[in-house]
C-alpha cells in the first residue's frame, strides 16, 4: 500500500503527472464555461442571483425576439403565412413560405394590397409569438426572487412591440413588486434588440406602393438611394427558380432586401399586372 | 410546256396547319364559362380576389360579381397613422384598431397623402403630409408641412440648415458636451452653445477627448472621427489623428480644411473622404471585401461600391465583353442561351434585345423614306440564331450597385424585353444603362399602314412584305397600296401589289400549354399542277408558275376554293408564310433557347392535299 501510495505521490509530483492534472483541470474549466454559456441566464440566476429584473428579462427574451424577427423576415412578415409562395432562397439554401403582401390571382389587373398596415402586422406577430417565452421568463423571474426570500407580487399586463429605426423595443407592462427589507416596484420592463427591421418595412411599403400602382418597382433606384442595401427581384415559377420544378411562371415576384453590413434579409412576394403568354 | 388540258384538276391544298391549331379547336369546344365571386376573404387567406365559390370564405362578404364592382373591395387609400404611409387598399385590410384610416379616394386624390415639403428641424423631406405627421413620434422632433412646395429641389433648398456646434453642460459627474444644433442645445438646461466648435476643443474644458475611433453616419458617405463622448468630429484623416486644431473646429471654419484626397479615396487606409458618385461610401472594414487595406485608425473605410470582384462570374462576363469591370449604378442585358454542346450559358446583349429578322426576301419594294422595312425571305424556317426570339429565350437584367451584381429575370414569354444604351462619361468610359420595358406587341397585327405600324411611341412592331395577316371581307389577304400606305382589298387577277403585315419586333413567347394563336397565320393556297408531255414519262408534276413547291419563284394561287377563277400572284409563298408564322410567337418550326429542335417538321406545317375539281380530297 505504502509503495502504491508512494507511486501515486510520485506520479503527482512528476512532470508527467502535473501535465495530466492541468489537462484535467483545463477540461473541467472549459466544460464549466460552456455550461454557463449555453445555459445562461438560467445558470446566472441559479448561482449568481439576478442583478436586476430588467437585465434578466432582457437576456431571457432577446434571443427569442431575434429568432422571431429572423423567421418572419424571410416569410414576408408573417410567422405562418396563409397565402404564400414556396420559394427556395439560394443564399440561405432554404425553402420558405413567403407571404404575398400584394396579390391578385387574375391576370392584367393590379395587385391588391394584403397588408397595408405592415408594420403593425409585424409588431403583432412578434408580440403573439413572443408571449409564451415572455410568460416563462417572468415565471422564472418570480421563482428566483421567491427562492431568495423575496415576497413577489406580480400583475400581468399588456405586451407592446414597437419597431423603431435601428431597434425593436418590447415593453412588458407587467407590475412587479419585490419585497424583502425594502420594496422595489416595477411598472414595466423592456427588451431592446438592435436590427434594421424598421428600414426593411419602410422600403417594403414603398415597393408595394409601386407594385400596386404600376405593376413593378425599380430595384436599382432603391439600391442607389440606400447605400447599404441590396434589392433583388426574382421572377419565380420559371427555370430560374429551383423550387419551381417544371411549373410555368405564374407572374409571382419575390423581392429580397439585404443589408450589406449586417447580412439581415427581408423577403416578400407579389403578384399583379401579370401578362400571360401569347394573346 | 404546260397545258391546262393535262390538268387533272388536282387542287393542292398548301396549308399551314399547326398542331397548336388543333388544340385550340379542342380548347374552344370544351372550356365552359366559370362564374367567379368577389370574395372579401378567400379560403386561402387572400383579401379581395375574384375566385370560384369553393374558394370563398363565407364568413366575410362575397357576391357574384367582379371585385372592381363591389363596395367592400373598392380600392381606396389606407393611411397608416403610425408610419405615415399611404397605400392603395381596400377598407377590409385597413384596420382602424391597428392605426389605419381608410379613404375612398385614390392616394393621389387624398389630401393627407398629398406630397409637400416636410421641415424637420434643419432638414427637409419631400414627402406626404401623413408621413410628416408621423415623424415627431418616430424621431422626437417637431415638423412643419408646406403643401405649396411641389418639387424636391425647392423643398431641400427651403431647409435652413442650422449651424452646429458644441453644446456644453454640466452633469452630476462633470462638464460634458454634445455636438448638435443651437436649437437642440436650448432644450438642455444650463447649456452653452459654441457654434462651429467641436466638443474636443480644449478651451471648452469638457470630458470629451480625442480618440482614434471612427464611425459611419446615416446621413453622409464619409468616415468621421468620433470623440470619447460619441460625438461626431471631422472627417477621418489619419495624418490629423492627433491634430488638436483639427479636433477643435468644424471643417471650413477657423482655418480647418479637409483633405479630400483623390476622387473617392477607395479603400484608403488614411483618408475617409468617400464619394458615392465616384465609387465609394463609408462601411465597416471587412477583410473579405476590403482585403489588406486595414484602416490606420478605427474600423471604417471608404468601401469600393463598384463591382470589382472578378471571382463573381457576372463581373467576369462583363469584363470579357467590355474590357473592364462594371461601375456602380451600371446595368446591362443578357440572354440565357447555350453553347454548341447545349450547355447553358449567358450571352450579353450590348444592344439589348434584338428584333426578329427576316432575311433574303424580296427587297425590291420601294418604300417611303424613313420607313423601316423588313421582308420575309427564305430563312422562314428557324435557325438557332441566339437573338433572344427563340422558344424559351429568357433575358436577364444585371445591375451593379453597392459593390454587388444582382440579376433580375422579368422576361418570361418576352412580355418584357431588355433594352440597353450607352452614355459616354467624362472619363471616356461607355457607361451602360439597361432596363426591362413592356413589349408592346399585342396590337401589331391590327395595324393596316406602315406608318401606324412603325410608330414607336405606340408599339414595338415592324412592317414586313410578302404575306398579309389581315383579310378583306371576302376573306382574301389584303395588299399594300404604297401610294396611300394602306392595306387594301386585292383587285383580283393581275393585281401585282404585294401583301404586307405589321408584325411584332419581338414576338411573344408561349408557355408549354398549346397556343391557339398560331392559326392566325394559316393560309390555304390553291394552285394548278401541270404536267408537260416531257414530264409525263416520269409522272412529274409542276406547280403552275413555279417549281415543285413554288419555292424561290412566283406561283399562282387561285384564291378561294369556291372561286378558283380569282388567282393571285404570291411571291416566295412558302417562305413568306413561314415567317409570318414565326412572327406570331413561338409558332411553326423552331429551335429552342438551348438549340434543341422543336417537334414540328416541314411536313407538319405545310400539308399538301390533292383534291379533284369538286374539292373532294383524293390524296393527302
Amino acid at each position: 500500500m505504502s509503495e502504491k501510495r508512494g507511486t501515486s505521490f510520485e506520479f503527482i509530483n512528476s512532470k508527467r503527472g502535473q501535465v495530466t492534472i492541468f489537462i484535467i483541470l483545463g477540461v473541467i474549466i472549459v466544460g464549466a464555461a460552456a455550461l454557463v454559456y449555453f445555459l445562461y441566464p438560467q445558470i446566472k440566476s441559479a448561482f449568481l442571483g439576478i442583478s436586476d429584473p430588467q437585465s434578466f428579462i432582457q437576456s431571457c427574451v432577446q434571443d427569442k425576439i431575434k429568432t422571431i424577427i429572423s423567421n418572419l423576415s424571410m416569410q414576408g412578415g408573417s410567422i405562418a403565412p396563409q397565402n404564400y409562395y414556396s420559394y427556395y432562397n439560394e443564399i440561405t439554401n432554404k425553402l420558405y413560405t413567403v407571404d404575398y403582401l400584394c396579390y391578385n390571382n387574375q391576370d392584367y389587373l393590379p395587385c391588391v394590397m394584403q397588408q397595408p398596415l405592415l408594420q403593425q402586422h409585424v409588431e403583432s406577430e412578434i408580440q403573439t409569438n413572443l408571449q409564451s417565452t415572455a410568460d416563462s421568463c417572468f415565471a422564472d423571474l418570480q421563482k428566483n426572487y421567491q427562492n431568495r426570500g423575496y415576497t413577489v407580487n406580480f400583475v400581468k399586463g399588456s405586451t407592446v412591440v414597437d419597431i423603431l429605426p435601428g431597434r425593436v423595443i418590447v415593453t412588458f407592462n407587467n407590475q412587479l413588486t419585490l419585497t424583502k427589507d425594502t420594496t422595489q416596484r416595477y411598472e414595466q420592463l423592456n427588451a431592446v434588440v438592435s436590427n434594421n427591421l424598421y428600414d426593411f418595412l419602410s422600403i417594403t411599403s414603398s415597393i408595394l406602393n409601386w407594385e400596386a400602382t404600376y405593376g413593378d418597382a425599380p430595384a436599382q433606384t432603391y439600391m442607389l438611394y440606400y447605400h447599404n442595401l441590396i434589392v433583388e427581384k426574382k421572377e419565380v415559377g420559371s427555370r430560374n427558380d429551383p423550387a419551381a420544378g417544371n411549373r410555368n411562371s405564374d407572374g409571382t415576384k419575390i423581392y429580397i432586401l439585404t443589408n450589406i453590413n449586417t447580412g439581415e434579409m427581408f423577403q416578400f412576394a407579389t403578384r399583379g399586372y401579370v401578362i400571360p403568354p401569347g394573346f | 410546256m404546260k397545258t391546262k388540258n393535262n390538268l387533272i384538276f388536282g387542287i393542292l391544298l398548301f396549308g399551314i396547319s399547326f398542331i397548336v391549331l388543333q388544340s385550340s379547336i379542342a380548347l374552344a369546344a370544351t372550356t365552359p364559362a366559370v362564374s367567379t365571386y368577389c370574395a372579401q376573404h378567400t379560403t386561402y387567406g387572400a383579401w379581395c380576389q375574384d375566385v370560384p365559390l369553393s374558394q370563398v370564405d363565407t364568413n366575410y362578404a362575397y357576391s357574384q360579381t367582379s371585385c372592381q364592382a363591389t363596395t367592400y373591395c373598392q380600392t381606396g387609400t389606407c393611411v397608416n397613422v403610425q408610419t405615415g404611409t399611404c397605400l392603395p387598399s381596400s377598407q377590409a385590410t385597413c384596420n382602424s384598431a391597428q392605426g389605419g384610416t381608410w379613404y375612398s379616394t385614390a392616394p393621389s386624390s387624398t389630401p393627407v397623402c398629398q406630397i409637400g415639403c416636410c421641415l424637420i428641424g434643419d432638414q427637409a423631406s419631400f414627402t406626404t403630409k401623413a408621413a410628416c405627421n408621423s415623424y415627431p413620434t418616430l424621431y422626437g422632433v417637431n415638423t412643419t408641412f408646406n403643401a405649396n412646395v411641389n418639387n424636391e429641389a425647392d423643398c431641400i433648398s427651403s431647409a435652413q440648415p442650422q449651424a452646429k456646434g458644441a453644446c456644453v453642460y454640466d452633469t452630476g459627474n462633470g462638464r460634458t458636451c454634445t455636438f448638435t444644433t443651437r436649437q437642440s442645445c436650448k432644450s438642455i438646461s444650463s447649456s452653452t452653445f459654441h457654434q462651429d466648435f467641436l466638443c474636443t476643443n480644449p478651451t471648452l474644458g469638457t470630458n470629451c477627448a480625442m480618440t482614434k475611433q471612427t464611425t459611419c453616419l446615416k446621413t453622409a458617405d464619409q468616415v468621421y472621427f468620433i470623440d470619447s463622448c460619441g460625438n461626431q468630429a471631422n472627417v477621418y484623416d489619419a495624418n490629423r489623428v492627433s491634430d488638436t486644431n483639427y479636433w477643435s473646429y468644424v471643417a471650413g471654419t477657423n482655418g480647418v480644411t479637409l483633405d479630400i484626397g483623390d476622387s473617392a479615396n477607395i479603400e484608403s487606409t488614411t483618408n475617409g473622404y468617400c464619394n458615392y458618385l465616384s465609387g465609394s461610401t463609408c462601411m465597416q472594414y471587412n477583410s473579405a471585401i476590403d482585403g489588406g487595406n486595414i484602416p490606420a485608425y478605427g474600423n471604417n473605410i471608404c468601401r469600393n461600391v463598384n463591382c470589382v470582384s472578378t471571382s463573381d462570374q457576372f463581373v467576369s462576363l462583363f469584363n470579357t465583353q467590355y474590357g473592364r469591370t462594371p461601375k456602380n449604378g451600371e446595368s446591362w442585358c443578357g440572354l440565357e442561351t447555350a453553347d454548341s454542346s447545349g450547355n447553358p450559358l449567358i450571352q450579353l446583349e450590348p444592344n439589348g434585345h434584338i428584333p426578329i429578322t427576316f432575311n433574303n426576301g424580296n427587297t425590291s419594294v420601294s418604300v417611303a423614306s424613313g420607313i423601316t422595312l423588313s421582308t420575309m425571305g427564305s430563312n422562314g424556317i428557324s435557325t438557332y440564331d441566339k437573338t433572344g426570339n427563340n422558344p424559351g429565350d429568357t433575358e436577364v437584367l444585371f445591375i451593379c450597385a453597392n459593390g454587388r451584381v444582382t440579376t433580375e429575370v422579368q422576361a418570361q414569354y418576352r412580355n418584357y424585353i431588355c433594352i440597353q444604351n450607352q452614355t459616354t462619361l467624362s472619363s471616356g468610359i461607355q457607361f451602360n444603362n439597361a432596363q426591362f420595358v413592356y413589349n408592346r406587341w399585342t396590337f401589331c397585327f391590327a395595324q393596316n399602314s406602315s406608318k401606324d405600324c412603325l410608330n414607336t411611341d405606340q408599339r414595338d412592331c415592324q412592317w414586313v412584305t410578302g404575306a398579309s395577316v389581315l383579310k378583306d371581307s371576302a376573306g382574301q389577304p389584303m395588299v399594300w397600296d404604297q401610294s396611300q400606305d394602306l392595306l387594301v382589298p386585292t383587285s383580283g387577277p393581275g393585281d401585282t401589289r404585294m401583301e404586307a403585315s405589321c408584325v411584332p419586333k419581338y414576338p411573344s413567347g408561349f408557355d408549354t400549354t398549346p397556343s391557339n394563336t398560331c392559326g392566325a397565320a394559316s393560309r390555304v393556297c390553291y394552285v394548278n399542277y401541270t404536267q408537260s408531255p416531257t414530264d409525263a414519262a416520269t409522272r412529274f408534276w409542276r406547280v403552275e408558275g413555279g417549281t415543285i413547291f413554288g419555292e424561290s419563284s412566283t406561283i399562282t394561287c387561285l384564291g378561294d376554293y369556291n372561286d378558283p377563277n380569282k388567282p393571285e400572284i404570291v411571291t416566295n409563298w412558302q417562305t413568306s408564310l413561314s415567317n409570318l408564322c414565326k412572327a406570331q410567337g413561338d409558332c411553326g418550326i423552331s429551335v429552342n433557347y438551348i438549340g434543341t429542335n422543336g417537334a414540328n417538321r416541314v411536313s407538319d406545317v405545310f400539308q399538301v392535299i390533292v383534291a379533284n375539281q369538286t374539292g373532294e380530297e383524293i390524296h393527302g
